[in-house]
């Protein structure tokens, strides 16, 4: 979150003195262009609390001030000559207000009032939000604590393959529920680099199902990640493979076969992995696409599987590719592993 | 711990099914009692003597917030641990809590917990112990000769009831099974 009491104004110099003396007791730093603004928020010096920018490109841009800026700090546009386009573009664009500086009179009072009330707006949006994290947290981890205690119970009892996987799906939705409450809090996912067990995570994370075959092909190393977080990866992959299958052609008895194995990495003290099946593969046009939050090829998918198979990999600063198994199927590349 | 066995832990909580799987992890080491409300938590503590009370925050009717306020106001000597789906705040900075564990807990965390602030509950029984009798040395020392105490045997066997005491206080810094408790309390000697 940015320092409250202090605002960036991109825009010209005369008009950001204007506003400063209009915010009252805050406080405005000012710059001709977006470069230095965007340049001042990279910088160690204090983070604005809001932003106000003119547009007038290629000196100022908006768009690139947006882009730049964190979403906790709100953005107020006031360009000098304005558009109702460039207003509904800078909206779409994340824009918190936006002020044609060419319909108002007394603009630095105006900005001023945008500031207070953006500032405003987001404070309440930050509030509703913890609010809806703090109930999403008790109202889905309760019934988890509940449903994870009767499996212990249960377990004291008899003895069930069934309840062991039962187990495993809550740990699934308790590693979905945190990564839900990241994203809403709008936090990096929290890292521990511990040694992992690369060949151990692998044969836990894959469920033996019929008609999928599992075959690793490389002796696997220790990385340093977080264990949890690297079987959620693996998981992914593994349930994406088994659920788009072989490829329509294949007989009834081939196998979906997931290999895994060890690609070798340039950079000393890393390694690469792939994982590849040969099952329907994925279209060039939407290679990218399936590592968004929502896009499925699945009527029963939810979207979510490659996303966070992408946001683990970023998380530990791996390079993710996906290309073509040589069977035609899907291969996923991830580079820049390290080793412990 | 020699005497763990003789420990009680009370365990509020109003899920039925989540007090008796806590129950199940426990059984082994500590006597253990069950309550399903924070009202029949405070007539429970009225009665027993207890050693550790885990409580749920989140509970119909006395919520556990009132539960260990009502704890803290009767100056109960026994550790308490928050075992809470609600994510901790700032707010337990003042919580009157020995530890806060979030749901859903597994068996080891549970357990983990338990042990340790068992441990820290001994810890400070030793040191309450230790200060008494290094308060008596200091009365003694400043009142009477060494020549004159070194013929005492009252005052040997108090010298060596400090020695053992100190033996058994590093003894116990250095079980702490979490590093960085023993390391604040190595940084504390």
């Amino acid at each position: 979150m940015g320092k409250t009491d202090l605002s960036l104004f991109v825009g010209q110099a005369e008009m950001g003195s204007h506003v400063d003396s209009a915010v009252g007791q805050q406080t405005v730093v000012t710059f001709e262009t977006t470069a230095a603004g965007i340049a001042y928020l990279d910088s160690d010096e204090p983070k604005p609390g809001s932003v106000v920018t003119d547009h007038d490109p290629p000196d100022r841009d908006c768009f690139e001030l947006l882009e730049a800026v964190p979403t906790a700090v709100p953005v107020v546009v006031a360009p000098t000559r304005g558009s109702s386009e460039l207003a509904t573009r800078a909206c779409r664009a994340g824009a918190a207000g936006y002020v044609d500086l060419a319909v108002v009179e007394n603009d630095a009072e105006v900005i001023a009032a945008e500031i207070a009330r953006a500032r405003k707006q987001h404070a309440a949006a930050d509030e509703r939000i913890d609010q809806f994290a703090s109930l999403v947290s008790h109202e889905l981890r309760s019934p988890i604590q509940t449903a994870r205690s009767g499996i212990d119970l249960a377990n004291a009892q008899c003895d069930s393959k069934y309840l062991d996987e039962v187990g495993e799906t809550l740990d699934q939705m308790e590693s979905l529920i945190d990564n839900l409450l990241d994203r809403l809090q709008q936090e990096e996912p929290r890292i521990e680099l511990t040694p992992v067990d690369l060949s151990a995570v692998v044969e836990s994370a894959w469920s033996d199902e019929p008609g999928a075959r599992l075959s690793v092909e490389s002796e696997l190393p220790t990385i340093a990640a977080e264990e949890s977080r690297v079987r959620q990866l693996f998981e992914n992959l593994f349930r994406n493979s088994i659920q788009h299958g072989p490829p329509s052609s294949a007989t009834d008895s081939e196998p979906i076969t997931v290999r895994v194995g060890v690609l070798e990495s340039e950079t000393e003290g890393t390694i690469g992995l792939y994982i590849a099946d040969n099952g329907q593969g994925i279209d060039p046009d939407h290679r990218t696409k399936v590592f968004e939050y929502g896009y499925t090829r699945s009527e029963h998918g939810s979207g979510f599987g490659l996303a966070i198979v992408k946001e683990v990999a970023d998380a530990f600063g791996w390079d993710v590719e996906l290309t073509e198994s040589r069977s035609g199927g899907v291969r996923f590349e991830f580079r820049q592993i390290y080793l412990t | 711990m020699s005497d763990q066995d003789e420990k009680t832990v009370l365990i509020v909580d109003d899920e039925e099914m989540v007090a008796e799987s806590y129950e199940l992890y426990l059984q082994d080491d500590y006597n253990t009692i069950v309550e399903l409300s924070g009202g029949g938590a405070l007539m429970e503590l009225d009665q027993r003597e207890v050693d550790l009370v885990l409580v749920d925050r989140r509970m119909p009717g006395m919520s556990g917030d009132v539960v260990i306020e009502h704890i803290d106001k009767w100056e109960m000597d026994f550790q308490v641990i928050m075992v809470t789906a609600v994510d901790p705040d700032i707010d337990i900075v003042d919580m009157p809590v020995d530890g806060y564990l979030t749901k859903p807990v597994s068996e080891d965390e549970l357990v983990e917990a338990v042990e340790r602030a068992i441990a820290i509950k001994h810890y400070e029984d030793l040191i309450a112990e230790y200060n008494q009798l290094a308060e008596k040395y200091e009365v003694l020392t400043a009142e009477f000769s060494s020549r004159e105490l070194a013929n005492q045997n009252r005052f040997a066997d108090l010298e060596s009831q400090m020695d053992e005491m100190e033996a058994e206080i590093a003894e116990t810094v250095e079980n702490f099974s979490d590093s960085k408790l023993s390391d604040a309390f190595s940084r504390l000697h």
